[in-house]
C-alpha cells in the first residue's frame, strides 16, 4: 500500500516537474521571439486603448441633415429650428427642390432629409393635416436608427403642440384641458442600465475581450513542439497543462487589463463584482488556451492553424449574438452559439459592468471547466494518436 | 510587358498547384460571407419576450396589451403581479422589456386627464432595445391617437374625420431611401466581403510572396510583385462577385451597383492592401509570424473603417492616423453604398484620389524595405529556407 502511495506521489511530483518545464519553454520562447508578448499582450491592449478612443462619443449625434420648406411659414421655420437646434443632427443645406435633395442623399452628402409641403402652416390652421415627408438614408442603420428616433420625437412634440393650439382654438379648451385632451396617454420610457444607449458601454465590454483572446488563440495555437518526442521522454499531461496554464494567464493578464482600461480609463459603468469578472476572465483565457493548444497539437502546418484558430475567435461576436441577437438567428446558429466560450462570457461581463449582476453564472463556469478539459483530452489524443497514425501510414506505404 | 506575362503564368502555374491556395482564393470569400453572413437570415428582431403589469385591468388597457400581444415583434412571456417582480423579470433576463399601466388608465383618461404608461427596456443590448422601444412606441401612439380622437368627437361633437384632422394636425411620413426594410443583413453584408477580401488578399499576397522572397527581391522586383498581385487580385474579385450574386440570391440582399466603379475601387484596393501587405512580409521574413500579425489586424481595422461607428463621429486625430496607415477605410464603405446606393464616381472621387495616393507613397516604401530586407547572401538564404522547413512553416 505504502509502495503503491509512492508511486502515485513519484508521478504526481513528474507532472508538476514537467507542468513547470512545459511553462518554462514558453517563457524561455519569449526571450528568443517577442512576438508573443507583442501580439498576445501588447497588441490587444493597444488596439483596445484604440477602440475605446474611437467610441468615446458613445452616442451619434450631428447627423447632417438637408431641408426643402416649400411653405417658409412661421410654423414650416419653427419645426426646421427645432432640427437645428438639436444636438442629434447639423443642419447642413437647404435647398430649393425634393430634386436638389434626393441628389444630396444620393451622393451622402445628407444622411436624412425633410420636405414641408406648400401651404403646410395654412393646411394645418384648415384642418387639411398636411404630411410632412422625412427621407433616411437606409444603408447606415447606425445612424439612421438614431435619426429617425429622434426625429420622431421632434415631430411629435410639434404635432401636440399644434394640437393642442386648435383645441384651444376651436373648442375653447384651457390650456391643460387641451393637454390633457391632445396627450390622453403618454409614455414614459426608461432605458435601464444603459439609460444614455451609449454605443461603447454596449461594445467595449465584449469586443475588448475578442480582441485579447485573438492575441492569446494566436499565439497559443503555435505552442506544441512536434519535435519534442525526438529529443525528450515526457508526462504529455503535464506538458499540455504547462502550456495552457501559460497561455491562461498570459491572457487572464489581458483580459483583466482591458477591464481595468475599460473601467479607468474609459469610465464605463462597472456595478458588478470585480471579483466574478476576474474569476471569469480567467476561465475564459484558460479555455481559449485549451482550445488553441488543442489545434496546435493537431494541425501541424502552422499557417493553417492560426487560420482556423483566428476563424474559430475572431467573428465570436457574430456568432454568439453579442451585438445582432440570439434570438433572432436561425435555430442552428441558435444551437451552435452556445459551444463557444464566449458565449458564456460576453452577456456575463457586459451585465456585471452596466447591471452589475449576472444570471445563472453557475451553468457557465461549469461550461468552461467541461470545455477546458475536453480540450485537454483532445489535445492528448491529437498527441499520443497522430504520431501513430502517421506511423502506420509510414508502414503500409513501406 | 512580356516579362510581365511570364511572371502572371508563373504565379498561375504555382497558384494551380496549390490545393490551399485555390481555397482561399476561391472558396474563402463565398463560404465565410454566407456562413456568417447567415446569422442574419432574419431581418428583423421580433418576437422579443415582454412581460406585462396590469394594474388598470379596463377594456383600454386589456386593448393596449391586446396591440403588444397581437405586434410580430413582441410575444407576451410573462403577466408580472407587482413592480418588483416585472423589475426581477427584467433583470433575470427573462423578459427583454416591461410594459406597466397604472391602476387608474382607464379612469384618468375619462376625466380627461393625461395618464402615462411606462416601458421599461433593458439596455445592455443596445439593437434589442432600441427594437423594442420603436416597436413600442409605434403601439403607445396609435392607442393614443385613437383615444385622443374620440375624446375630441365627444367633446367637441365632431363628425370623426374633423376629430381626426384636429388631433392629427400634421402627419409625417417615413421613406427610407436605398434599404427600404432597413435590414442588418444589407447593413453589414458587404463590410464582411470588404474584410474578407482584405484578409484573404493579405493571405494570398503572403503565399505568393514567400515562395520566392529573394529571387523577387533580387531582380524585376516591381514586374513580379505586379504578377503576384494581378493574380490574387483578379482571383479574389472573380470570387467576391460570385458572392454577391449568391448573396443576392439567398439572401436578397440588396445590389444596385455601378459594376465599373465597384471593380475600379476593388482594383485600387487590392493594390493598396498588397502595400501592407509586402511591407509586414519584409518585416516579418516569416510566413507563420506574418499570418499572426495579419489575423491580429482583422478586428481592429474592421472596428475603424467606419462601419460599426461612423467615420464623422470618430475623434479626428485618429480618423487622420487610421488613415496614413490602413486602406480599408478607403473602401469599406464605399463599395458598400457603391452596392446598395449605386454611388456615381463624383460621389467616390476623394476616396479613389486617397486610395491612389496611399500607393503612391506605399508601393515605392514597401518595395524599398522588400529589396533591402530580402537582398542577402544565398548562403543565408540556402540555411533559412532549410530552418522554416523544419518548423513546417513554410507551406500553406
Amino acid at each position: 500500500m505504502r509502495r503503491v502511495q509512492g508511486e502515485g506521489s513519484d508521478q504526481m511530483y513528474e507532472s508538476y516537474i514537467n507542468i513547470y518545464e512545459s511553462i518554462k519553454e514558453e517563457y524561455l520562447k519569449i526571450k528568443i521571439d517577442p512576438l508573443i508578448i507583442i501580439i498576445g499582450l501588447i497588441i490587444p491592449i493597444l488596439v483596445n486603448l484604440l477602440v475605446g478612443w474611437e467610441l468615446s462619443k458613445g452616442v451619434i449625434n450631428h447627423i447632417p441633415i438637408a431641408v426643402v420648406d416649400y411653405d417658409n411659414s412661421a410654423l414650416s421655420r419653427q419645426i426646421i429650428k427645432y432640427f437645428s437646434t438639436n444636438d442629434s443632427f447639423e443642419l447642413k443645406y437647404y435647398v430649393e427642390s425634393q430634386e436638389a435633395l434626393q441628389t444630396l442623399l444620393d451622393t451622402s452628402k445628407v444622411k436624412v432629409g425633410m420636405v414641408i409641403p406648400k401651404n403646410f402652416s395654412g393646411d394645418v390652421t384648415s384642418l387639411n393635416s398636411p404630411s410632412i415627408l422625412m427621407l433616411y438614408d437606409g444603408s447606415h442603420m447606425s445612424i439612421t436608427s438614431v435619426a429617425k428616433g429622434k426625429a420622431s420625437e421632434i415631430l411629435l412634440t410639434v404635432r401636440t403642440g399644434a394640437s393642442i393650439k386648435q383645441l384651444e382654438g376651436r373648442l375653447n379648451m384651457t390650456e391643460e384641458e387641451a393637454y390633457n385632451t391632445a396627450m390622453p396617454i403618454s409614455f414614459e420610457t426608461r432605458t435601464l442600465y444603459n439609460p444614455t444607449k451609449n454605443f461603447s458601454y454596449f461594445m467595449m465590454p465584449g469586443y475588448g475581450t475578442i480582441i485579447c483572446q485573438s492575441g492569446i488563440g494566436l499565439t497559443a495555437v503555435l505552442c506544441i513542439n512536434f519535435l519534442m518526442g525526438t529529443t525528450k521522454k515526457r508526462n504529455m499531461l503535464g506538458y499540455t497543462l504547462g502550456k495552457i496554464i501559460f497561455y491562461g494567464v498570459l491572457g487572464s493578464i489581458a483580459f483583466i487589463t482591458n477591464i481595468l482600461a475599460q473601467i479607468y480609463v474609459f469610465r464605463i459603468p462597472f456595478r458588478g463584482s470585480l471579483i466574478t469578472a476576474v474569476i471569469l476572465s480567467i476561465l475564459l483565457s484558460l479555455s481559449v488556451s485549451a482550445l488553441s493548444v488543442a489545434v496546435s497539437a493537431w494541425i501541424k502546418n502552422r499557417v493553417i492553424a492560426i487560420v482556423v484558430i483566428g476563424l474559430m475567435l475572431i467573428p465570436n461576436s457574430i456568432m454568439v449574438g453579442y451585438t445582432w441577437p440570439l434570438l433572432s438567428m436561425l435555430p442552428f446558429y441558435q444551437k451552435f452559439a452556445t459551444i463557444i466560450p464566449f458565449y458564456h462570457y460576453g452577456d456575463n461581463i457586459r451585465n456585471l459592468f452596466l447591471k452589475g449582476s449576472v444570471e445563472n453564472i453557475g451553468v457557465d463556469i461549469t461550461f468552461f471547466i467541461l470545455f477546458t478539459i475536453a480540450m485537454i483530452m483532445i489535445t492528448l489524443a491529437g498527441i499520443y494518436i497522430l504520431p501513430y497514425i502517421k506511423s502506420k501510414e509510414v508502414g503500409t506505404n513501406e | 510587358m512580356n516579362k510581365l506575362l511570364e511572371s502572371i503564368l508563373e504565379e498561375i502555374r504555382f497558384s494551380y498547384k496549390k490545393v490551399s491556395l485555390m481555397i482561399l482564393f476561391f472558396i474563402g470569400i463565398p463560404v465565410l460571407t454566407v456562413w456568417f453572413g447567415g446569422t442574419y437570415y432574419n431581418e428583423y428582431v421580433n418576437d422579443v419576450p415582454i412581460a406585462v403589469l396590469d394594474e388598470d385591468n379596463s377594456s383600454l388597457s386589456r386593448t393596449i396589451i391586446k396591440y403588444f400581444d397581437d405586434s410580430e415583434r413582441f410575444y407576451i412571456s410573462d403577466y408580472a403581479s407587482s413592480r418588483e417582480e416585472l423589475q426581477s423579470l427584467i433583470d433575470d433576463k427573462k423578459a427583454y422589456m416591461g410594459l406597466y399601466i397604472p391602476n387608474d388608465l382607464n379612469k384618468q383618461v375619462m376625466t380627461g386627464k393625461s395618464t402615462q404608461v411606462l416601458i421599461l427596456t433593458n439596455g445592455t443590448n443596445v439593437v434589442i432595445g432600441n427594437n423594442a422601444y420603436a416597436g413600442a412606441a409605434e403601439i403607445i401612439k396609435t392607442v393614443s391617437a385613437g383615444t385622443e380622437i374620440k375624446i375630441i368627437e365627444a367633446k367637441g361633437s365632431l363628425p370623426k374625420k374633423s376629430a381626426t384632422d384636429m388631433a392629427l394636425s400634421f402627419q409625417f411620413t417615413d421613406r427610407m431611401l436605398y434599404d427600404s426594410k432597413l435590414t442588418y443583413m444589407n447593413y453589414l453584408i458587404y463590410a464582411f466581403i470588404a474584410v474578407f477580401f482584405q484578409q484573404l488578399m493579405l493571405s494570398g499576397m503572403a503565399t505568393l510572396i514567400f515562395r520566392n522572397p529573394e529571387k523577387t527581391a533580387q531582380e524585376n522586383t516591381i514586374i513580379k510583385i505586379a504578377a503576384k498581385i494581378i493574380v490574387a487580385g483578379i482571383s479574389l474579385m472573380v470570387a467576391a462577385s460570385f458572392t454577391i450574386y449568391i448573396i443576392h440570391i439567398m439572401f436578397n440582399v440588396i445590389f444596385a451597383a455601378n459594376i465599373k466603379l465597384a471593380i475600379l475601387i476593388s482594383i485600387l484596393f487590392s493594390i493598396a492592401i498588397s502595400c501592407p501587405a509586402i511591407l509586414l512580409c519584409a518585416i516579418t521574413k516569416d510566413k507563420t509570424k506574418f499570418s499572426q500579425i495579419a489575423y491580429m489586424l482583422s478586428l481592429p481595422t474592421f472596428l475603424t473603417c467606419g462601419y460599426v461607428w461612423p467615420v464623422d463621429q470618430m475623434p479626428d486625430f485618429l480618423v487622420r492616423c487610421v488613415k496614413i496607415v490602413w486602406p480599408l477605410i478607403y473602401f469599406a464603405r464605399p463599395f458598400d453604398e457603391i452596392m446598395i446606393k449605386g454611388l456615381t464616381f463624383g460621389a467616390v472621387r476623394q476616396n479613389i484620389i486617397s486610395l491612389v495616393l496611399y500607393i503612391i507613397v506605399f508601393m515605392p516604401f514597401s518595395l524599398f524595405v522588400f529589396k533591402k530586407r530580402f537582398a542577402v547572401k544565398e548562403s543565408l538564404n540556402n540555411t533559412k529556407s532549410d530552418e522554416t522547413s523544419l518548423n513546417g512553416e513554410i507551406n500553406l
